[in-house]
């Protein structure tokens, strides 16, 4: 067999076992491959951890395109493997080839070559790697496998016209948890999926978004997986919730620049707030006034930060359904935002407090007036 | 002062691009082709180099990529059929004055399967939704000339849904408000003539805060600025006559210094690699800026102001009064 098949096909094996993780090395890996095993050469295997070196990538990468081609469009066990090993390839180097995950989705459906677990785990390590964890693909992908994991929840219909009525896919068709029969321990790998992925791309757009579907899909089982409304939510889906709020929370104050986190801590509290789940997790209107207060609390350590003065505006908004401005601790706002208009401090982070200080009264006057003829704040 | 906008350089940046189809870039690209060709060939038009690339090369290209299974376009011959790079190709189409090379029916039975019950669209038959997506039907079938055959309210519908607190929009319900989201929202309501439907001075403040202090725009709340969002912010804000909120002449030397002075084209910071994308985003954005030299820009749809106006899909947007030096 030609060695660049060679390449292709032994990179393509050790993907699809799949690995825990999967890193592109510098270079080509000549000074890693000194100490490591002969076995798997060129590329490293540890512990079910992959290292690939780039130059070596970039070779198997042309010629999985030229094994891919044929493979793409036929069907029969002779191809699947073809498709398996030059797709896997492809994704490596290229994880937002969309035909090249379509053709595993094909796999999947067929049956016999790839189950949607396996390619699960495959999608976990492409998603721990900094190009693959930004593909909206891979998100997508990821649910589209979820659904075909796991069942459809048997949903109770509605007791009461107190909320919208909603199909079990909300309109979205495949691209949604909501209604899905996940447990505990998937709502946990998602969130933990999640995490990483955003340790890999910071500020990752579609990670959150996609935390945002697990929120929902989750909040939606507490509040309607029962067989009549008297009966409590499971417990240990009730815990999930409550662990995932605190973790935010403690995302949050480790990345105090990361708005993503933050606006998803607000839409938590939302949808929490918005279903019958809050009698479950032992809290009542305090649960809004929490966040707000974590968000005034971080500004006033950080008040150089823009992303904490708009968490604290999307604390505001928020809690504003739910309460009048007085709960919400309004004096220490106004006194927090005095401080910083009086500052004529000079360093960068006064500036910076003293402009987004400004920005945060216009807004609250703003919003008051917006919101006047509902008589939600006195001032 | 400043570098001025090397308009020779760039049209032979986008020349050379296709040339190299051995590079492993032409290959890690691929998926992207359709899409690129488009960027590369509106650039070209703004820039007033429409014959820089072969016109027919082009046309052969683009219906290489045509899906017969599907109805619709791939992004390059053996990549599956995509709303998106099916956009792509008609507008390659409608600026090459060469639509008529496509089956109309069979596309926009295409678009119209894409949508889902909520009103929001798929890319493709896998499902993947994402108001992009939303915005590239309504924007498709309003070039070919079939947007009657769309079901408004529900479109509408979704984009309601998908407003966030902050007056910004995002990929879907719960998304971040993300500056393209917003774009792509605001361009579609304008296309179906519902802009009532934003709260147009929340979102100009939203957008108008995107502009930092070097004066280049960001997506999203405290992230680096970015070439291309001198389109997505700028369009939107050209959208809802708001252009004179963002400081102009900074966001023009901003572009402008990510110009690559030698091998040409635009990349999305100053230093950085150029490439196609920042390249028609940036030229996009100078011409709404009223930059000499360049021709109109259509904001809504991405393409020259003077093709858009001819198929009679012109809307009320405002760009600044083009300088003559």
């Amino acid at each position: 067999m030609d060695e660049s098949i060679q390449l292709s096909s032994k990179l393509g094996q050790l993907l699809n076992i799949p690995p825990i993780s999967i890193e592109l090395l510098p270079g080509d890996g000549s000074e890693w491959l000194l100490s490591a095993p002969a076995t798997h050469a060129p590329f490293l295997f540890i512990d079910d951890n992959l290292g690939v070196p780039h130059k070596v990538a970039y070779k198997a990468y042309l010629q999985a395109v030229v094994r891919f081609r044929p493979a793409r469009l036929r069907d029969g066990p002779d191809v699947a493997s073809e498709v398996l090993t030059s797709t896997a390839v492809l994704l490596l180097v290229n994880p937002a080839h969309q035909t090249a995950l379509n053709a595993r989705k094909r796999l999947v459906l067929a049956g016999s070559s790839l189950s949607a677990s396996h390619e699960l785990r495959f999608t976990d390590a492409l998603l721990m790697m900094r190009e693959g964890a930004k593909q909206s693909v891979l998100w997508a992908h990821r649910r589209w496998l979820l659904r075909h994991i796991y069942p459809l929840a048997p949903l109770a219909p509605r007791p009461s016209a107190d909320v919208e009525p909603l199909s079990q896919s909300q309109g979205d068709g495949v691209d949604t948890l909501f209604g899905l029969a996940l447990d505990a321990p998937a709502f946990q790998r998602e969130f933990s999926v999640v995490e990483r992925a955003c340790e890999a791309y910071p500020r990752n757009y579609h990670a959150w978004a996609h935390r945002f579907l697990c929120a929902e899909a989750l909040v939606a089982l507490l509040h309607f997986q029962r067989a009549s409304h008297s009966e409590p939510p499971p417990q240990e889906l009730v815990e999930v919730l409550s662990e995932e709020r605190e973790r935010v929370r403690e995302w949050i104050e480790r990345h105090v620049s990361d708005y993503s986190a933050m606006q998803y801590c607000c839409r938590l509290e939302g949808l929490v707030r918005g279903c019958r789940v809050n009698a479950a997790l032992g809290r009542s209107s305090a649960a809004s006034a929490e966040v707000y207060a974590h968000a005034l609390e971080l500004v006033k350590a950080f008040p150089g930060h823009e992303s904490l003065w708009l968490y604290l505006r999307g604390a505001v908004s928020v809690s504003l359904p739910f309460g009048s401005c007085e709960e919400r601790g309004e004096k220490e706002v106004w006194e927090l935002i005095g401080v910083h208009l009086a500052s004529t401090g000079a360093t960068h982070e006064s500036v910076a407090a003293h402009a987004h200080a400004v920005r945060f009264a216009a807004w609250k006057i703003w919003l008051v007036r917006a919101h006047d003829s509902s008589g939600l704040c006195g001032r | 002062m400043g570098p001025a906008l090397d308009i020779p350089l760039h049209v032979k940046y986008i020349q050379s691009l296709g040339e190299n189809k051995d590079d492993l870039v032409y290959h890690l690209t691929a998926h992207l082709r359709m899409n690129a060709v488009y960027w590369g060939l509106t650039a070209l038009l703004i820039m007033k180099h429409k014959d820089a690339l072969d016109r027919d090369e082009m046309i052969d290209f683009v219906m290489s990529c045509w899906d017969d299974e599907a109805g619709g376009f791939g992004a390059h011959p053996d990549h599956d059929a995509h709303i998106h790079s099916t956009l792509s190709a008609i507008q390659i189409l409608v600026m090459q004055n060469a639509l008529d090379r496509v089956d109309v029916p069979r596309v926009v039975k295409f678009i119209l399967s894409l949508q889902q019950d909520s009103g929001v669209f798929a890319g493709d038959q896998w499902g993947e939704i994402d108001t992009r997506f939303l915005y590239i039907a309504v924007n498709a079938l309003s070039l070919l000339g079939h947007l009657h055959e769309l079901d408004v309210e529900k479109t509408v519908g979704y984009i309601r849904r998908c407003r966030n607190f902050d007056g910004g929009f995002g990929a879907r319900e719960g998304a971040e408000s993300h500056a393209s989201q917003v774009f792509v929202c605001v361009a579609a309501l304008a296309i179906l003539d519902r802009l009532e439907e934003v709260d147009q001075d929340m979102l100009g403040w939203w957008l108008a805060e995107r502009q930092l202090p070097n004066g280049g725009l960001n997506g999203r709340p405290e992230k680096l600025e970015d070439v291309c969002y001198s389109f997505w912010v700028l369009s939107a804000m050209s959208i809802l006559n708001k252009v004179p909120w963002i400081n102009a002449e900074k966001l023009t030397a901003f572009i402008l210094s990510a110009q690559d002075p030698e091998q040409g084209g635009i990349a999305d910071r100053p230093g950085d690699q150029p490439d196609v994308f920042h390249t028609i985003f940036g030229v996009a954005g100078l011409s709404i800026l009223g930059y000499p030299g360049l021709d109109d820009l259509d904001p809504v749809y991405c393409m020259p102001a003077s093709v858009i106006e001819s198929l009679g899909l012109r809307k009320g947007w405002t760009a600044l009064p083009r300088r003559q030096v």
